[in-house]
């Protein structure tokens, strides 16, 4: 029983950690809570669900709706970001223009496809269930995990071992400073929301294929779990958002097992409220929470 | 009246105030001077609790005051005025002054919703004062305009009256003749003296030495948030330390 | 007259709406004007909702009675919220009040379970409120909140709100409380919203634990983006246009939303001061500014 637990909240972290690296991602380049962050991840399990249904085979599926989320990522901050960033806009107008555009791209999803709950065909992943002792786990849990540990993997060695990587921490230290330097500030942000929105759609394929279960509304619940997650690492810490990620599928799902279902979500909140409180900085984290 | 204890302040690495001692006494004017980036403006934002030193004390009337807030510090009696003038810019000039003397106030919201006559007794009483204040600092003319609206003279005069307004023993000034022509200048100096006979202390900091010398009782010198002179301003003003401090201030201004 | 009561029939209720929506417009416009980002409306407008519709219900409170009750309950749990979140900046606070509106969710949809009472509804929530809500006490509400509002500027209490709007640390060396201020106007806040709680629950005879989630909080959001925080007036102008709004796209049917997105994203971006222009107000003063 305890170990089937674990074993669960492994995999769910891995794709909570692989959503919320995005999120804080962005926060730590650019300082912005994108809070149309979910609306990608939406976006990305119903590119990934349209190219299954058109055909496609899943290893192509999962690139695609990828590349068709960071796209809509970076699209998202020339439209919605980069106007306030230029006149050098409070956060509170980011972060207003954020739900803005979430609100945008769940209504638009909504028209395109259905507000209905939509679901990948049935086989379109063998179903295979291997047993080990007490514990049984899916094929399709095992992929998710390997595939969400893969790309963050690739990520660590794309922000700490490439030369985009350096830019890229530089921008965050100090865009002014950057741009002294001659780092192309533009360019490097264009990357982030790139990644930030492929991260995210990733998440939405791997979870939609987990809960087989894609509507427009999916990113609602997600954002909150997404917050926590941050939150929990320090807003723009990259370590503390795969920490924060299996801290929240942990707590998740010994409470279901343990308590009740229906304190599921409360744990997650409770676990928000308490590290806003006592630890604003996150576990891991460094920079001021507070007012000056 | 306002003892100052091995303050110390770092930003990062850099120690902008360190092991700063020293003491305003009252009734004095005392003159804060040095070169640019001595940290002057650093101390004066540990004095007001806009920031909280490193290390070290400050106490005012015997009080340790270096972990107070802000308000709390101002109703114990020190307000200050701005290098970068900070006036509540679409507000009136009385309107700023008014807000400076929030704490003169004590009508309620409920009194203020419904109009009751001690609210309204109030609020004549508080603009009553604020135009005395308005006239002592020969403002009538400007009273009702929006105060991005003066001139920077004009401006550092209202930041002033509505220092006086919250009804401070200690007032701190940040280059308050910056941005003033000379007539103007001397008027302050003039007014600062006046103030000086009513008992108010003042810690004022300033890089014209004509008016350090026509205000201050006492100078202290900070060089990279070092003190490295105090007392009468001709014993600092011939003092080497404080010669070479300047001077090289110059050279490497002109390099 | 009958073309008013043809009127009142087809859009009494949009009416009604709009002025709920109007209180709620106000309640958010207290913490945006004095510069705090709070997503707590939705969540102090399910106290107010939920307080006033048991008394009703259980005490056979008269309205006004249900209607304070509810508000004066909002305004206490902003209190006890406001005292340790106000401390954090702001995009950690609107975290911080997103995830106190879930778990007013659910603490909605799980109170009558761990309690063992029937008080809330649980997850169906509450119905058959008897409808007291009138368009008269409505409009008496909002006369009597605006008059509070003209007022409340004319204070010390509302001349230090202005204060630290314009420069909170200015405000804090001129002896203003500053901490204690933002708190007043985040309980306000929580007052009104708990009012118009109250309104909407004995006008849709219903109160249900999703009604007060992060869309709702968004919505209460974009009113006062749209009419600009700088006079309480343009929260109440967003707040009629955003509600008669969707009755005019009805044809756009699924596509609706899109255009709440769209505004929230086009006035933050080219209109970052909102609908109403206070000038409007005060154009005969500066006349005689002009002069002096
Ligand atoms: N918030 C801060 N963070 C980092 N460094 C700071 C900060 N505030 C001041 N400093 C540094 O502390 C030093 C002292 O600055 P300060 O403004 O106190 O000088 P000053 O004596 O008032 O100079 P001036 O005559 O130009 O007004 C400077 O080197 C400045 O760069
Ligand atoms: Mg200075």
């Amino acid at each position: 029983m305890f170990w089937q637990q674990v074993v669960n909240a492994i995999w769910l972290g891995a794709v909570y950690s692989l959503f919320s690296l995005g999120y804080t991602l962005v926060f730590g380049v650019l300082g912005i809570l994108n809070l149309a962050h979910p609306s990608l991840y939406m976006w990305g399990a119903f590119i990934g669900l349209m190219c299954v249904n058109a055909g496609l085979p899943l290893w192509l599926a999962l690139p695609l709706a990828m590349i068709f989320s960071g796209l809509m990522g970076v699209l998202l901050d020339r439209i919605a970001f980069k106007t306030l960033r230029d006149r050098n806009a409070p956060h509170l107008a980011t972060l207003i223009s954020s739900i803005g555009a979430s609100i945008f791209l769940i209504s638009a999803a909504q028209g395109v496809f259905s507000a209905q709950v939509s679901r990948f065909p049935f086989g379109v992943f063998p179903v295979k269930v291997f047993t080990l002792g007490p514990v049984t786990i899916t094929l399709l849990q095992i992929s998710i995990l390997a595939i969400s540990l893969a790309i963050m993997l690739f990520l660590r060695w794309l922000l700490m071992g490439t030369k985009l990587g350096q830019a890229t921490r530089a921008v965050a230290f100090n865009p002014v400073t950057a741009a002294r330097l001659g780092i192309p500030v533009d360019r490097v942000i264009m990357q982030t929301f790139f990644l930030a929105g492929a991260l995210a759609g990733a998440a939405g394929v791997l979870l939609g294929l987990a809960f087989n279960a894609i509507s427009p509304f999916m990113g609602g619940p997600m954002n909150l779990k997404g917050l926590t997650v941050i939150v929990l690492g320090g807003l723009g810490n990259i370590e503390g958002a795969v920490l924060g990620g299996f801290i929240l599928s942990f707590s998740e799902v010994m409470s279901v097992a343990y308590l009740s279902s229906d304190l599921r979500d409360a744990v997650s909140f409770v676990l928000l409220l308490i590290i806003l409180l006592f630890r604003p900085n996150g576990l891991l984290g460094r920079s001021s929470a507070k007012r000056a | 009246m306002l003892r100052l204890k091995n303050i110390t302040r770092q930003f990062g690495g850099l120690a902008a105030i360190s092991q700063v001692s020293f003491s305003v006494n009252a009734g004095q004017v005392t003159g804060l001077i040095g070169p640019n980036g001595a940290g002057k403006t650093t101390l004066l934002n540990l004095i007001s609790g806009l920031d909280q030193p490193t290390s070290g004390e400050i106490h005012f009337l015997e009080r340790p005051i270096h972990h107070l807030p802000p308000h709390k510090i101002n109703q114990l009696g020190i307000a200050r005025t701005y290098q970068n003038i900070r006036l509540f810019a679409e507000m009136s000039v009385l309107e700023n002054i008014i807000v400076g003397m929030h704490t003169q106030g004590r009508a309620g919201l409920l009194s203020a919703a419904l109009m009751l006559p001690a609210y309204r007794a109030e609020e004549r009483r508080l603009r009553e004062d604020a135009a005395r204040l308005i006239e002592r600092l020969g403002l009538q003319a400007f009273a009702n305009a929006p105060a991005d609206a003066l001139s920077y003279g004009d401006q550092r005069r209202v930041e002033i009256a509505r220092a006086l307004a919250t009804h401070p023993t200690l007032l701190l000034l940040d280059e308050p003749t910056a941005g003033m022509n000379a007539a103007e200048t001397a008027r302050l100096g003039d007014l600062i003296l006046s103030l000086r006979a009513e008992r108010l202390t003042v810690l004022v900091i300033e890089h014209d030495m004509t008016f350090i010398a026509q205000v201050c009782d006492r100078v202290v010198v900070l060089n990279f948030g070092e003190v490295i002179a105090q007392g009468a301003v001709d014993v600092v003003r011939a003092n080497p330390l404080v010669i070479d401090a300047y001077l090289g201030a110059e050279e490497n201004s002109h390099a | 007259m009958t073309v008013f009561t043809q009127f009142w029939s087809t859009y009494g209720s949009v009416v009604q709406f709009a002025l709920i929506n109007m209180l709620l417009g106000i309640s958010i416009y207290f913490t945006l004007y004095t510069g705090l980002l709070s997503l707590a409306n939705a969540g102090f407008m399910a106290v107010g909702a939920y307080v006033s519709a048991i008394l009703t219900i259980h005490a056979g409170t008269p309205l006004p009675i249900s209607l304070l009750a509810g508000a004066f309950s909002a305004g206490f749990i902003g209190w006890l919220l406001g005292l340790p979140v106000l401390r954090l900046r702001d995009v950690y606070l609107a975290i911080a009040t997103l995830g106190f509106g879930e778990i007013v969710r659910i603490t909605a949809v799980n109170f009558d379970k761990f309690s063992g009472l029937t008080l809330l509804g649980g997850a169906q929530g509450l119905d058959g409120i008897p409808k007291l809500t009138t368009p008269a006490g409505l409009i008496f509400s909002l006369i009597l909140l605006s008059f509070f509002l003209i007022q409340f500027h004319r204070s010390r209490a509302g001349r230090a709100l202005a204060a630290i709007r314009r420069d909170e640390n200015v405000a804090a060396t001129m002896g203003i409380d500053v901490a204690g201020y933002k708190l007043l106007a985040f309980v306000l806040g929580a007052f009104v919203a708990g009012l118009a709680g109250g309104f909407s629950a004995h006008l849709t005879r219903f109160v249900g634990p999703n009604d007060f989630t992060f869309s709702a909080a968004v919505n209460i959001l974009a009113f006062a983006v749209l009419g600009g925080t700088a006079h309480w007036a343009g929260p109440l102008l967003g707040a009629a246009i955003l509600t008669v709004l969707p009755e005019a796209l009805r044809f756009m049917g699924e596509y609706r939303g899109i255009v709440n997105g769209l505004i929230l994203v086009l006035v933050i971006l080219y209109l970052p001061r909102g609908l109403f222009n206070p000038k409007w107000l005060t154009r005969r003063k500066e006349a005689g500014h002009a002069q002096a």
